[in-house]
């Protein structure tokens, strides 16, 4: 492992290295053989009269050597020791530091720099802001200029960071030792890129000599604009090369549905702002969608309207809790099929199709008439959103249905997809004829741009990458972990991180987007532009130039400032897609037979839905420690996936949460995989949903063998829903760690559920929620439930905290979807620890913003409400008092402050706060690796965490906020760092007279969770500014504390959530 | 003096056939002892044959010490987080123990001190005894609180002193006030104890034979001589001192229980605790000191000075605490339905009915079903079937804390934060070896210093009553009487 002072890794590119020799004269010349501390030149050149000169020199010193006499001996002896005992009572750690000797020009060390970049997901560039100190990128945030994301960020391109110091990294380009070894894991070599490029040098020659017969290249789909040029260029100079791309979640179905319907696969926005009523097919528009940011806020503004009386409707019809689902105003649980069903019925209702004999039931067939009616009733304000996982079909109906409804050009609008060049006939199809070839002996040399097709690929089109004497294959895989992709290949390449390299991409609308390296690599990963770069025999290495040379092109008129310009914005204003509304294709008549109802509820078998992964994806964020230790925002599990049950099919395989099902596919693949049961209130019956990108087993030390893999299971023609699948109990137990109970189950609690969180038509305790129609009748009626409050103080007025400031939280939860970015916003802000699966199953996980999600109502439908929770700061806050050292204040501003140094860890404060927002260092997390158990030390305890946090996990912290160590209790605290950068900045420029007061105003602090919020649920402030938002948000008649019966003077404040319904 | 039976043994078979006499006082002393008798009983323990059950007993203990002397270092060495807490549930079993054994070492001091300024005569057989468990039980208290924090070694920052950061104790602290209360209790109890001892202290040292016995007991007992000047000023101090512990008594386990009635948690902020955790500590205290006596007194041969009076007795006691206990208990679901808050009632109904019914059951059967056997006078003159029933409410009262700490924590207002609490091998562990730490420490006790009150034992015998009458009535004292009859009774 290399030297891991900062500075040798995180070379900034406007800081020159340091000189090691330069700072250290003296060890330096102690390696040429003098001496390490001398008294004068002529002592350090070893002249041998050094003695006779000195006394020469300085006859006094011969006296005071001479005047030592045994006494004066032993008095200093004694004295020494003495002494040197008494530096010896503290050991301070061992650390060397190498400042800056001459600081580099505009570097105001210490002082935060935010570089506009990009971070890409399946092919959609989010612009993102990355937050650097020092060289080091530390935090990545929205960026609030992007038109995609205007400041929010998801969770998880916030988490993306943590990979980028992840210790488990590939750092080495690696090879097979020969072609005999292949299969063989353990006869893996470390290698050179030089000795890569010069053993792969002559075959790809060979190649290019012969047009590129036998070359083929698989790319993880990009919307880079300069990939597709580079790949365009190769494809011109090599015809005979083939070119595959696949990724796991795709949207094969919507192209194909999208070509039934226009002849041409178009890619479908909506317009959330305008849409009045919102109806998704299992379409999980605000969480998984590439373009959930701006949807969620949209959609969000849809919802604040309230305040005025009107509100838009947002129904999901879901087999399985989406995001989306969560905050709908109506969700309706129906297993895949009957979603379809159920599609099929509003279309025929709206005079699309025939009406046809369906297998819902008739409640559900009269529910969604209604609907239907909705829609019409609605006309160009409603719009319908179909999801990946439905058939070309149902997309296709979709397209028809928005066409009739009048929203096809209003509310949905269409632009080209780009992403559907890579693979004109779908992913899925790219990626079978990949395997085909590889089972003929056509391709000699593959080519693996990302991706991890040997762990995600569908079960009957796996690739053969294995290279045998009769079939000499060639097989390189780019990526940025050594995956197991890489351990098939027989040469690995370590891919450069996005904060590492140049890049370009284009967001969902098609706005240009540029990505700028924060960090030089720092394993020498190498970006997928250089191996192209490679592969068309160019030099490699600059990449910036290519991104340039591909912005030139596009922008001619743009210019050298127009490249500075698009680089500070992050992407180039005005470049999105021109919409184009096309015809839609009547849709065919439907010609599968239709199972009647009856059969379908007694078929034994289940429909099994595979979800893309709200935290880790397909696979590809397993080793991020803190997307595994997010809890689910629907299912609140960490560090696992579960197969998750409705209660009534739970009792039909008479099993329980934690109890293990064997899931056996009836069709195509003759695979099954046993996995743990989570019983989840409203799941459709008849369907059980496993989340993808579990159970790796070269994922790295954090993600190897978590959870179960659902890959086995999937194929070709069943990328989303398996129509039969066979479940059944096979006994034993497996522990899954979700940091919230399902309490609907317990009657007790059920009894303080249904007081606290309200039922039909009676408000709750805590979770203030009404209709829209009754907060139309009385906008106070959310909080009919709670008491009226009797704030008479005991004694004296207590203090008012508002000097010079007042701060105050407000939480809008109509506006909250649950989504968790703010949870990794701040778990990034705040460094706080990941503590593992173990302790978060103990209930130990530190995350200062908890998102408590409630159920409500019948378990077989119910609603949810997310709470977004942490440390209220109360004015009179009971943590305070009970402090026997007092490690917990009150600051002038209202804050309550955690003095960490001071506290030894009583916990007393956790007791008595009635939110439990505190959270407890019960090890030393920081310096422990979470899938291990904690390590014991036998230090004194300040040197534990020097000396056993990772260099590389320190890299990642935030340096303005302190690293807690074991026995130390910790909170929010309103980003107090953030506060006191803003506070500093304007006291500097009331100093230097340009501004008349030296407070912050309002805007310039922006809590951590604040500032990623999608849906800007959250609001922070100076409650002192009556122009604030958050003291508009207090004024706001839906404004409620919770607990306020307690009279704590919460900071904190909610908004009561609003449901767009009868009741 | 004939009507007293001093040929009587520790069973009295003819006394249950007999009308109820008035006149007749119940023995204190049994077996027909002198004296001589009573101080050769009590001393050989000391001094002479040690009896095999003793090195039974010691290395059971001795074993549960090194149980906690383990689980402790692994506690120091890897962090609290080896017990079972959680984010909710911040406190578990340290606490639970902490406050378990505090109220065990209420009972001493109780005996020692109330019952001698109540002069309740009965006390001096076991109140030595009780003492001595007394300060083994604040000393195995005292661990928890210090070991129970997250950063050990900071631990002394609870203390007031002067330091350089100007930084004193959060004074509106339970937690302070506890170190305070704990402390002076402990402090007190020892002094008490101590003293007490000085005189049978000087009594090992004159009849100890090897010279380091001779040495340590000589330093021990501080140079008495039995002078009637030492005996003036003994007794003088001896009452004071009870005069002093006796609020202690009260003071400690209201402040105690300060530490969850102060908080605002619904279970735990309620005014019936002070006098509730008073009197679950008398009754949680006499349990265990019955616990000790009642083999102790089998084991080294002191049923003379153990009888079965002093056994019931404290069995009615503990009937009596019980019955405050069970009302407390009552009076708490009570106020949790008048008070219509509906977080009170919620945690009322989740105790017996909720995820640790199987706590608070354990807590009701042994604490208010298990002592109502003690009304019968059958059960009370039978000492296993005393010894049964101590051992009941020893495990009730440890589930009593259990349940207020543990139930409360983990379901309270928001049900968001909700969480269970599940004891490791550690908690388990440390709750074990704490025992060990006070067995051995008792038995240690038993093994070298006198663990009956020898000199006020003898104030209780016949003889000296015989003697005090005569002093009394028929005999002035001059300034040059021996000092052995002046008194008369107290020495030999």
């Amino acid at each position: 492992m290399p030297s891991l002072d900062t500075h040798d890794i995180g070379v900034t590119p406007n800081t020159a290295p340091a000189d090691e020799n330069r700072l250290r004269p003296a060890v330096a010349s102690a390696f040429a053989g003098a001496p390490a501390y001398w008294r004068s030149l002529e002592h350090l050149a070893c002249d041998g009269d050094v003695a006779q000169q000195a006394n020469a020199a300085f006859p006094m010193l011969r006296e005071a050597i001479a005047r030592h006499d045994r006494r004066g001996f032993l008095t200093r002896l004694g004295a020494g020791l003495a002494l040197a005992g008494m530096a010896g009572c503290r050991r301070w750690p061992k650390e060397e530091i190498r400042p800056h000797t001459a600081r580099p020009a505009g570097v105001a060390p210490g002082v935060a720099e935010y570089y506009a970049t990009l971070f890409e997901l399946d092919g959609v560039a989010h612009g993102i802001l990355a937050k650097s100190y020092d060289g080091r990128p530390i935090k990545v945030e929205g960026n609030p200029e992007h038109p995609m994301s205007l400041g929010a960020a998801s969770a998880l391109a916030q988490a993306n960071l943590l990979d980028l110091y992840d210790p488990d990294r590939s750092r080495h380009v690696m090879s097979r030792r020969s072609a005999a070894d292949a299969g063989g894991d353990g006869h893996r070599v470390k290698q050179s890129w030089d000795a890569f490029t010069s053993a792969v040098e002559g075959r790809l020659a060979e190649h290019r000599e012969r047009g590129g017969e036998g070359l083929a290249v698989l790319l993880q789909p990009s919307g880079s604009p300069t990939q597709r040029r580079l790949v365009d260029e190769l494809k011109e100079a090599l015809p005979q090369s083939q070119w595959f791309a696949y990724q796991p979640i795709h949207h094969d179905h919507a192209w194909e549905g999208s070509r039934a319907a226009f002849g041409q696969a178009l890619r479908l926005h909506y317009d959330l702002k305008r849409a009045k009523v919102i109806v998704c097919f299992d379409a999980d528009l605000l969480g998984t969608h590439p373009a959930h940011l701006k949807l969620a806020r949209d959609w969000a503004e849809g919802r604040t309207t309230a305040d005025r009386g009107v509100m838009n409707r947002l129904i999901s019809i879901e087999p399985s809790w989406s995001i989306t689902g969560s905050v709908a105003d109506e969700r309706l649980p129906l297993k895949p099929s009957f979603v379809e069903a159920a599609l099929e019925r509003v279309a025929s209702r709206l005079g699309l199709l025939e009406a046809a004999a369906d297998p819902l039931n008739e409640a559900t067939a009269t529910r969604l008439d209604a609907l239907a009616d909705e829609l019409i009733e609605a006309g160009e304000g409603a719009v319908v959103a179909v999801g990946p996982a439905l058939s070309p079909r149902a997309h296709h109906l979709a397209h028809a249905i928005n066409r009739r409804l009048g929203s096809a050009g209003a509310c949905a609008t269409h632009t080209a997809e780009p992403l559907v060049e890579d693979a004109p006939d779908g992913y899925v199809r790219s990626l079978r004829r990949l395997s085909e070839l590889l089972q003929g002996n056509v391709i000699r040399t593959l080519i693996i741009l990302g991706g991890n097709p040997v762990y995600d690929a569908p079960a009957d089109a796996p690739l053969d990458l294995f290279s045998t004497d009769d079939r000499p294959l060639l097989s390189i895989h780019l990526s940025m972990y050594d995956n197991e992709t890489s351990r098939a290949c027989a040469w690995h390449v370590p891919m450069a991180h996005g904060l590492e390299t140049w890049s370009d991409g284009r967001s969902w609308d098609g706005a240009y987007t540029l990505g700028q390296p924060l960090i030089l690599p720092l394993f020498d990963g190498k970006s997928p532009l250089e191996l192209l770069s490679l592969i068309a025999g160019r030099p490699t290495g600059d990449t910036r130039s290519l991104v340039r040379e591909t912005f030139r092109r596009r922008f001619p008129a743009a210019g050298a400032k127009g490249w500075e310009l698009a680089i500070h914005d992050g992407y180039q204003a005005g470049s999105e897609w021109a919409t184009i509304s096309p015809e839609v294709r009547p849709v065919p008549a439907f010609n599968k037979p239709v199972r009647s109802s009856r059969a379908a509820d007694e078929e034994p078998g289940f429909e099994l839905q595979f979800t893309a992964d709200a935290k880790i994806h397909d696979g590809r964020y397993a080793n991020n420690p803190w997307l595994q230790e997010l809890p689910d925002p629907l299912t609140k599990l960490t560090w696992d996936n579960a197969a998750l049950v409705a209660k009534a099919d739970a009792d039909r395989l008479n099993v329980t949460t934690g109890e293990k099902i064997r899931l056996a596919v009836e069709d195509g693949a003759k695979q099954a995989i046993e996995a743990p049961v989570l019983v989840m209130p409203g799941q459709a019956i008849g369907c059980i949903s496993i989340a993808l990108g579990y159970g790796r087993t070269s994922a790295g030390r954090i993600g190897n063998r978590v959870g179960v893999n659902a890959y086995p299971l999937r194929t070709c023609e069943r990328s989303y829903t398996v129509v039969r699948c066979r479940a059944q109990k096979i006994g034993g137990r497996y522990a899954l760690a979700t940091t919230q109970m399902h309490h609907l189950v317990e009657s007790v609690a059920h009894f303080a559920l249904k007081k606290r969180l309200g039922e039909a038509g009676r408000p709750g305790l805590l979770i203030h929620e009404t209709s829209l129609a009754e907060y139309r009748r009385d906008p106070r009626a959310a909080h009919a439930a709670s008491h009226e409050v009797h704030a008479a103080p005991l004694f004296d007025k207590p203090a008012d905290f508002d000097e010079p400031h007042k701060w105050a939280m407000a939480i809008d939860l109509n506006a909250c979807i649950g989504c968790s970015a703010c949870v990794v916003a701040c778990q990034a802000e705040n460094n706080i620890p990941v503590v593992g699966k173990a302790n978060v199953a103990v209930n130990r996980e530190m995350h200062w913003l908890r998102l408590d999600r409630y159920f409500k109502g019948a378990a077989s439908n119910p609603d949810i409400v997310h709470v977004p929770t942490a440390c209220v700061h109360c004015e009179k806050a009971p943590c305070e008092q009970v402090c026997p050292v007092a490690a917990t204040l009150h600051d002038s501003e209202g804050l309550n402050a955690m003095v960490y140094n001071r506290c030894i860890g009583t916990r007393y404060c956790s007791n008595n706060c009635p939110y439990k927002a505190r959270r407890f260092n019960y090890f030393d997390y920081q310096a422990s690796d979470p899938r291990e158990p904690a390590k014991p030390w036998l230090d004194i305890p300040d040197r534990q965490q020097p000396e056993e946090v990772s260099n590389f996990k320190k890299m990642a912290h935030n340096p303005e906020v302190t690293v807690r160590m074991r026995g130390v209790m910790e909170k929010c605290t309103y980003c107090v760092q953030r506060i006191v950068d803003a506070r500093i900045a304007a006291k500097n420029e009331f100093a230097r007279g340009a501004r008349d007061a030296d407070v912050v105003r309002e805007g310039e602090v922006q809590t951590a969770c604040q500032a990623t919020c999608p849906t800007r649920a959250i609001v922070f402030g100076d409650l002192n500014d009556p122009q604030s938002a958050v003291s508009r948000a207090r004024r706001n008649p839906r404004s409620y504390e919770m607990l306020a019966e307690l009279n704590l003077g919460a900071r904190t404040t909610y908004l009561a959530k609003i449901r767009n319904r009868e009741t | 003096m004939s009507s007293i039976r001093l040929s009587q043994t520790a069973e009295r078979p003819q006394r249950e056939l007999q009308a109820y006499d008035p006149r007749e006082l119940t023995p204190l002393v049994l077996g027909g002892h002198d004296f001589t008798s009573i101080t050769d009983l009590v001393t050989d323990l000391a001094l002479r044959k040690t009896p095999r059950m003793w090195y039974v007993a010691m290395a059971g203990a001795l074993s549960l010490l090194s149980l906690l002397l383990v689980t402790v270092a692994y506690l120091l060495t890897a962090g609290v987080g080896v017990w079972g807490n959680n984010n909710a549930v911040s406190w578990g079993f340290p606490i639970v123990n902490f406050v378990f054994w505090v109220g065990i070492g209420h009972a001493g001091t109780l005996i020692s001190a109330i019952l001698f300024l109540l002069r309740q005569r009965w006390r001096t057989g076991i109140n030595r005894f009780a003492e001595a468990m007394t300060i083994f039980a604040v000393c195995c208290a005292g661990i928890f609180p210090g070991l129970h924090v997250g950063r050990i070694w900071l631990a002394y920052w609870l203390a007031p002193y002067p330091n350089e950061l100007a930084m004193w104790p959060q004074a509106r602290s339970p937690l302070l006030w506890d170190v305070f209360a704990v402390g002076t209790y402990a402090a007190v109890s020892l002094m008490f104890w101590y003293m007490g001892m000085i005189p049978d202290l000087a009594t090992l040292r004159d009849r100890a034979r090897g010279r380091l016995a001779q040495m340590v007991y000589g330093i021990l007992s501080l140079g008495w001589n039995g002078s009637s000047r030492h005996w003036v000023r003994f007794e003088r101090a001896y009452l004071l001192l009870a005069a002093l512990a006796t609020p202690l008594v009260l003071s400690v386990h209201s402040v105690v229980s300060f530490d969850f009635a102060t908080a605002q948690l619904p279970g735990w902020h309620t005014t019936i605790f002070p006098p509730y955790f008073v009197a679950g500590a008398v009754f949680g205290g006499f349990a265990m000191v019955l616990t000790l006596s009642i083999p102790a007194r089998e084991w080294f041969g002191l049923r003379d000075l153990i009888t079965p009076l002093h056994i019931e007795n404290m069995a009615k006691v503990l009937l009596g605490t019980g019955l405050i206990v069970a009302y407390a208990y009552s009076v708490e679901f009570f106020t949790a339905w008048y008070s219509q808050q509906h977080y009170e009632q919620f945690v009322f109904l989740n105790r017996p009915l909720g995820p640790y019914w199987w706590a608070f059951w354990t807590m009701v059967c042994c604490n208010v079903i298990a002592p109502q056997s003690l009304w019968f006078p059958w059960i009370r003159k039978r000492v296993w079937a005393i010894f049964v029933v101590a051992i009941f409410v020893n495990i009730g009262m440890w589930f009593e804390r259990f349940v207020i700490v543990v139930t409360s924590l983990s379901q309270d207002f928001l049900p968001g934060s909700w969480a269970m609490f599940t004891p490791t091998w550690v908690d388990l562990g440390m709750l074990a070896g704490s025992f060990g730490l006070f067995f051995t420490l008792f038995l240690l006790f038993c093994r070298f210093l006198p663990m009956v009150a020898i000199a006020e034992v003898k104030t209780v015998m016949p003889q000296a009553q015989t003697t005090r009458h005569q002093i009394k009535f028929d005999y002035q004292p001059s300034s040059d009487t021996p000092r052995e009859l002046r008194r008369g009774s107290w020495f030999t």
